[in-house]
């Protein structure tokens, strides 16, 4: 009786592993899923297009990630990709909430304010973290980002 | 030919021994997982936090050095001791252990994992405001199993090797890891130079450089850790 339960165990494990590894993309498929082009529009907002300025986000995405990207726009948009589990693009198109602040003692400053209106959470099914300590994997799981934040040129994203 | 049988079944017998000791340890393993995997989907309002992967390195790296102090304690290793099982043999079980420990933890962790994403699933169909997704590229997981893999064993091998030497040697032993650590804590220099080494180590342009390099450390403690088991036979 033991026996077998050991042996079933033991197929169990190799099987999850393997299942696993079914599962998973290869590292080309997996960039194809955060290319620009599959991230879309759920809110955008004027800024004004003159001279250089700079642009601080300053609320956190938690329990999601963002990057941000220079683009020949004319509007500030905040993308969201789609090919995320669950419906993420209707519920952030009903749920987002943007605000731009100017700070007035720079002039050329703005701060930009995300919030969800309503609790969110989200699950990411993660790699070993070991692997971040070499740069190609690292640079590879930056890639994953649920939203983009889309700034137009003349806009310098503040550290 | 009788010799080597009966040695081959005092193996099996020795193997067979601990597996049993282990079928706790590994039920306190797979308790761990289930805390953490209940945490995430039922407590935790993110379900964020670190997956079931890293989460069962974490848990390996921890657990794994217990079970080296445990099988290293003079009343364990004595109590394995029945005739033809001999210091060599005791030895080798216990590489063997190991080296089988973290594959056998690493692979429960893919089972959680996908016990995980089951779960992800299931919060998916009935909450709207749950999302997820998959991180995992076919190479970061295997690059990822083979490292955590050999880190869990290293680690492992020199807890192995140092407690190995404590239990035979109390008094040197403690002399020599309290002046290390000692040395660690009050000499700059030392500490430094233990940084550049560990730095050495672990900066590796490539997965396959870091994993030899590791392999040699736990050979090489492998090969400390049985000078002083092998020792008892003198005495």
């Amino acid at each position: 009786m033991n026996k077998w339960i050991v042996i079933a165990v033991s197929i169990a494990l190799v099987l999850s592993f393997t299942l696993v590894y079914l599962l998973s993309p290869n590292d080309s498929d997996y960039l194809a899923r955060y290319t620009p082009e599959n991230y879309i529009t759920v809110a955008a907002i004027d800024v004004p297009l003159d001279g250089i300025r700079e642009l601080d986000v300053v609320s956190s995405l938690f329990p999601f990630s963002y990057k941000t990207v220079t683009m020949d726009i004319g509007q500030l948009e905040i993308r969201v990709n789609k090919n995320i589990s669950g419906n993420l693009l209707d519920f952030m198109r009903q749920n987002l909430n943007t605000e731009l602040f100017s700070v007035p003692e720079s002039g050329t400053r703005l701060n930009l304010e995300i919030s969800f209106p309503r609790p969110v959470r989200n699950y990411m099914a993660e790699t070993f973290g070991i692997v971040r300590i070499f740069e190609h994997y690292d640079e590879l799981m930056e890639e994953h980002a649920e939203f983009m934040i889309c700034i137009p040129e003349n806009y310098k994203l503040v550290d | 030919m009788l010799s080597q049988n009966s040695r081959l079944r005092a193996m099996k017998s020795l193997l067979y021994s601990y597996y049993v000791d282990f079928k706790s340890f590994y039920g306190i393993y797979i308790g761990i997982m289930t805390g953490l995997l209940l945490s995430k989907f039922a407590l935790s309002s993110s379900a964020s936090g670190s997956s079931s992967l890293s989460a069962g390195l974490v848990s390996g790296v921890f657990m794994l050095p217990i079970a080296m102090i445990i099988i290293t304690s003079n009343s364990e290793l004595l109590k394995k001791f029945s005739f033809p099982v001999d210091r060599n043999m005791l030895v080798l079980s216990h590489i063997i252990l190991i080296l089988v420990l973290p594959v056998i933890m690493l692979l429960t962790s893919c089972g959680f994992h996908l016990l995980e994403t089951l779960a992800a699933e299931l919060t998916l169909s009935v909450a709207e405001n749950f999302f997820y997704t998959w991180v995992i590229t076919k190479d970061s997981f295997l690059v990822g199993f083979a490292m955590s893999y050999i880190i869990m064993v290293c680690i492992g091998g020199i807890t192995w090797m140092v407690f190995s030497w404590f239990y035979r040697h109390k008094i040197a032993t403690s002399v020599v890891c309290g002046t290390f650590l000692l040395a660690l804590v009050y000499l700059r220099d030392f500490r430094d130079a233990f940084l550049k080494l560990i730095n050495f180590i672990f900066y590796s342009p490539t997965p396959g450089i870091l994993f030899l390099k590791l392999s040699a450390i736990t050979l090489i403690s492998f090969a400390a850790g049985y000078i002083p088991i092998k020792r008892m036979e003198v005495k």
